[in-house]
């Protein structure tokens, strides 16, 4: 039983707002219901008809007196909620609004979409929209939408956050005879959305494959939960927009959510398993791929090809795709050599050269994809005077069929003269490419889930006994009664302990004496910090000063830093300068944490000290799903990782030292959402253990 | 009996001062009278001296608004007034009528100690023809500000006119332990006594929306029941969106001033802890951007200036107790009780 078959598969379905006249939406949808097909029965409500498109029309869904489990609404925005009431009352299960004035008109619509909302919860039933094309499936059959036209029956699930986006898609498909299984406009996402779309389409038997377009993730966590459980069973490919600044600021105006930082999506859908896809073009190129072809079991390519050029083209793709060029077995190279010219190639890219006909291609294609050596393979076909291509397409579509695990995508090189031989793979299930780059592309998309779909299973964050909330609380309550955001650093330090973190000790001194008694009770040599919560970057106004040996070197710089700061932020407020234990100096390394509108806690890890804004060397995990295997495997995503691997000769650092001071963090931030952003730079590492040196905390 | 001059510049609290002393006053019994000889000139919105209206109502003072206050210290004020003697002389009449029926007489100064010094109306030379102890309140930034007071401290004493001691008001939290520990030192060196230490509130001394509003003028785009809320920082939304949320989440009660075209800076305030949106340029906002801010409660207002302008004008509100807020005046009493030696100061007026 799936969640969502009230609204996929439902028994009676009500257009409330069904209208006589053609070109009004309510009779769009009441002739798209009855012309899909649909088994079940179709009511039209309107107070004012009695007979709509030869069917009954009902005054309100109340009054039907049969099962209706769904119910279509197209009135005006201000009759929606007492529709949805009436709808209530009769026992609909899920309601698709079509009807805009809503949360995009401004503040009164938000308030309508609430109320919406709250009905709909009150009486148990989902809502899709308001303001959607509406709902397809093929396979029910069922159109609860005013697109023009139907889907072909198919296997890709299209979930769109924009209906325009969807009617096009459709159109488009049907001129080149793509199927799906659904179509669904999300419109609003008031209550349904990309996460219970997603989480449905995995169960539905029809489906193989879910696109998505999204301009935001509404439930963070919820869609994390959704992909990284439908990703185990089939792909989920997404484009996402808004990612440059201009675009952020656009989905920002269109969707009234503040966009999340596109790190943090990257991630999101890296974690649980989505394919990310950057352009249009690419969300179906791949959907087709992913409807016709199997997915690969490994990453090992053949290419095949007629013409040079155009193979070294598709190979260089290969690695940028995280694909690997087959090394061909020593059987199959001698079944090629004797049967191929001499001037062939007949390693990887196998080069039949350009006066082949059907023949070579053919035998060259059937004993590259006997070779066990061989996950996958490319046809790529250039119109010379002697190329057969249809005939080859024949070829290579008997070659597919004895090897059905193995996919097989066509790259015919020109237009007019491969049309008929390119349009004879398509229909017969080889998705074909005019360029090399698109179907390499395409296989990489395919392979990447190979290996998205056999990952190990999801984990959780380290469990730690050893943490000590209460002393965290205690120092957040200072913090607040003092109406501060950020901590000062010894307050910062105070939490990390207590979190098991291995912060170097740290006080705060008001006066001169007072730093003296602190640097006396640490021990010599000592740090001296500025403590002023709106100096962000101390060391760059002389505000951090190290290797203090004696009282009277603390007593002076105590002053000469008070003047220092002063003189560059004549007006922060300076709570004292704080005190702290010096350490060995060890590698230096950053451990910070932003916490995502959307996703939560986003940890950052890279290479520390002055250089970082330079090299850029940093990793992302968002927390959820981040346990050891995902610490260490973000830590290996750095070039500090190659530092801490003991670089030319050096001694190997104390890497399980570093990845428990980043699971210490993510459990510190998942237990006080307050955290809202934390940066520890630098972590020092050292052979035996590593110790964070500065901490900062902001709360909200 | 001796009346108290309180002296300070503006934003140092005073009124909130002579608030809270005058309601412990009150309660032992003291009938106090509250006398402005110089106030602030009408702004856009008020016509009265707004502190003159709250002690009236707070004390029951049976004597009109323009006595308690008689003048006022505009950017043109020679020109209005033209003639000094005239001035004292109305100055000398207020006076009386205030002081008649009171124990004594709770003087507020100017917005500056140094207001109508041309025409001789100065505090100093005010304290002098009242027979009033002067009493210097400073909010603490930094050292120079103890300079301000000791400076004050010896002017009086140059011209002869009675000096109570200087009372730190609106202390940050950051300048509590070298007020108490430096500032009392190096004052008590230079012969001045501390009367008092108060903390900052900011429940009583942010300014309130409604405040900024007053200020700015514009339009009120949605909040207009939450005009109440205190805004106790102003930030500028100029950045990426990249960096706008860690920037916005440092501060709290803010008043954020940005673009009315930037929806994406708009909808990161209002993810934080905003009391309000300012939009700048006379830019309507996105209808989204309205119903987030409305359901988050933040108000918005839109202005016509640029955003420079916007917040060189905010830069000049400061909050004003209105009689009906009980809050800030509970708070105020409070604030004197704990934190000043009022039995001190209630000695002086009974002097």
């Amino acid at each position: 039983m799936q969640a969502l078959n009230a609204l996929f598969r439902p028994e009676g379905v009500a257009v409330v707002g069904a209208s006589k006249k053609r070109e009004k939406l309510g009779n769009v949808i009441l002739r798209n219901m009855i012309k899909s097909g649909y088994g079940g029965n179709v009511y039209p409500i309107n107070p004012k008809e009695s007979e709509i498109e030869g069917l009954k029309v009902y005054p309100a869904v109340s009054g039907i007196g049969q099962r209706v489990e769904m119910a279509v609404v197209v009135v005006p925005a201000e009759k929606v909620l007492e529709v949805a009431r009436d709808c209530g009352t009769a026992g609909v299960k899920s309601l698709v609004v079509i009807s805009a004035g809503f949360k995009e008109t401004g503040p009164e619509g938000m308030a309508r979409e609430k109320e919406l909302v709250g009905i709909c919860h009150a009486h148990g039933m989902r809502l899709l929209g308001p303001n959607s094309v509406g709902l397809m499936d093929t396979h029910t059959p069922l159109n609860a939408s005013f697109a023009a036209g139907f889907p072909l029956k198919g296997q890709i699930a299209f979930v769109s956050q924009s209906g325009a986006m969807l009617v096009a898609i459709l159109d488009w498909s049907l001129k080149i005879g793509i199927g799906f299984s659904r179509f669904v406009s999300m419109g609003n996402k008031a209550d349904l959305n990309e996460a219970d779309f997603i989480a449905d389409a995995a169960e539905d038997p029809n489906t193989r494959v879910i696109l998505c377009y999204i301009e935001d993730v509404k439930e963070g966590a919820h869609f994390l939960e959704a992909a990284e459980k439908a990703t185990r069973r089939k792909p989920v490919i997404i484009l996402k927009s808004g990612t440059s600044q201009a675009g952020a600021k656009a989905a920002s105006s269109h969707t009234g959510a503040l966009a999340g930082s596109d790190l943090a999506y990257e991630m999101a859908f890296k974690q649980s398993g989505v394919l990310r896809v950057r352009r249009m073009s690419e969300l179906f190129d791949l959907a087709v791929v992913f409807a016709r072809q199997p997915v690969p079991r490994g990453p090992r390519v053949a290419i095949i090809t007629n013409s040079g050029g155009p193979g070294i083209v598709a190979t260089d793709r290969v690695e940028v795709e995280r694909l690997e060029m087959a090394r061909l077995s020593r059987k199959t190279v001698e079944t090629l050599r004797p049967k191929l010219p001499l001037e062939a190639s007949v390693y990887n890219p196998v080069d039949v050269l350009g006066d082949a006909g059907v023949e070579r291609f053919s035998f060259a294609l059937e004993s590259v994809m006997a070779d066990e050596s061989v996950d996958s393979a490319v046809v790529l076909l250039c119109p010379t005077a002697v190329a057969e291509p249809v005939e080859t397409a024949e070829a290579i579509v008997k070659a597919k069929a004895r090897y059905p695990e193995k996919p097989v995508l066509g790259v015919y090189m020109g237009g007019e003269s491969l049309a008929s031989g390119a349009d004879y793979l398509v229909e017969h299930g080889i998705p074909c490419f005019t360029f090399p780059e698109l179907a390499v592309r395409a296989l990489g998309g395919l392979t990447a889930y190979s290996r998205i779909r056999e990952r190990p299973p999801k984990e959780e964050l380290p469990r730690y006994r050893d943490v000590d909330p209460a002393a965290v609380k205690r120092v957040f309550e200072q913090v607040r009664a003092e109406r501060r955001r950020i901590l000062l650093g010894s307050e910062s330090m105070e939490v990390a302990s207590a979190y098991g973190i291995p912060a170097a000790p740290m006080l705060l001194a008001r006066r001169a004496r007072e730093a003296v008694a602190h640097a006396a009770e640490l021990g010599y040599p000592v740090v001296l910090k500025v403590a002023s919560p709106e100096i962000i970057h101390k060391t760059d106004i002389g505000g951090v000063k190290i290797g203090l040996k004696t009282a009277e070197e603390v007593r002076e710089e105590f002053w000469e830093m008070m003047e220092r700061v002063h003189s560059h932020f004549p007006r922060a407020a300076v709570y004292g300068i704080e005190v702290q234990k010096m350490y060995p100096k060890g590698t230096e390394l950053i451990v910070g944490m932003t916490r995502d509108l959307q996703f939560g806690p986003l940890i950052a890890f890279g290479l520390g000290g002055i250089y970082v804004n330079l090299l850029r060397d940093t990793a992302f995990r968002l927390v959820w799903g981040m346990g050891r295997r995902e610490i260490q495997a973000m830590i290996e995503e750095t070039k500090a990782y190659t530092l801490l691997r003991g670089f030319r000769g050096e001694k190997p650092l104390d890497i399980p030292a570093v990845v428990e001071i980043i699971g210490r963090i993510g459990k510190l931030v998942s237990d006080f959402p307050e955290i809202v952003e934390m940066d520890i730079n630098p972590v020092f590492a050292y052979r035996e253990g590593a110790r964070a040196l500065d901490v900062k905390i902001t709360i909200e | 009996m001796a009346n108290l001059y309180f002296v300070g510049t503006a934003g140092s609290g005073k009124t909130a001062v002579i608030l809270g002393l005058a309601l412990q006053l009150k309660e032992q019994g003291v009938r106090v009278g509250y006398f402005k000889p110089v106030g602030i000139p009408p702004g856009a919105v008020g016509t009265e001296d707004r502190d003159a209206v709250l002690m009236r109502e707070v004390l029951d003072l049976n004597i009109e608004v323009q006595e308690i206050s008689p003048l006022a210290l505009g950017g043109y004020y020679i020109s209005v007034y033209k003639d000094p003697d005239r001035c004292r002389q109305r100055v000398r009449e207020s006076y009386a009528k205030v002081k008649a029926a009171t124990d004594g007489v709770l003087i507020d100064g100017a917005a500056r100690p140094w207001g109508m010094a041309a025409f001789n109306l100065d505090a100093v030379s005010l304290a002098q023809e009242l027979g009033a102890a002067l009493v210097y309140v400073l909010r603490p930034v930094n050292d120079r500000s103890l300079d301000e007071a000791v400076f004050f401290a010896r002017c009086a004493r140059e011209q002869k006119a009675g000096f109570a001691g200087v009372l730190f008001n609106n202390v940050p939290r950051a300048l509590l332990a070298k007020t108490e520990g430096i500032y009392r030192e190096i004052l008590a060196g230079n012969g001045i006594e501390t009367l008092g230490i108060v903390p900052s509130r900011p429940e009583l001394s942010a300014p309130t929306v409604a405040e900024y509003y007053e200020t700015l003028g514009g339009e009120i785009l949605t909040g207009e029941d939450r005009l109440g809320k205190m805004v106790e920082d102003v930030l500028v939304g100029a950045m990426t969106i990249e960096s706008a949320l860690g920037y916005f989440r440092r501060s709290a009660n803010k008043a954020v001033v940005t673009g009315g075209d930037r929806s994406e800076i708009a909808l990161a305030a209002l993810e934080t802890d905003t009391a309000v949106l300012i939009l700048s340029g006379g830019l309507y906002p996105d209808v989204k951007v309205l119903a987030k801010a409305a359901e988050k409660g933040v108000p918005v207002i839109l202005v016509h200036f640029d955003t420079y302008t916007t917040v060189e004008k905010l830069a000049e509100v400061s909050r004003i107790i209105h009689p009906d807020d009980k809050e800030a005046i509970a708070l105020a009493r409070e604030n004197m009780a704990r934190h000043c030696n009022v039995d001190k100061l209630a000695a002086l007026l009974r002097d």
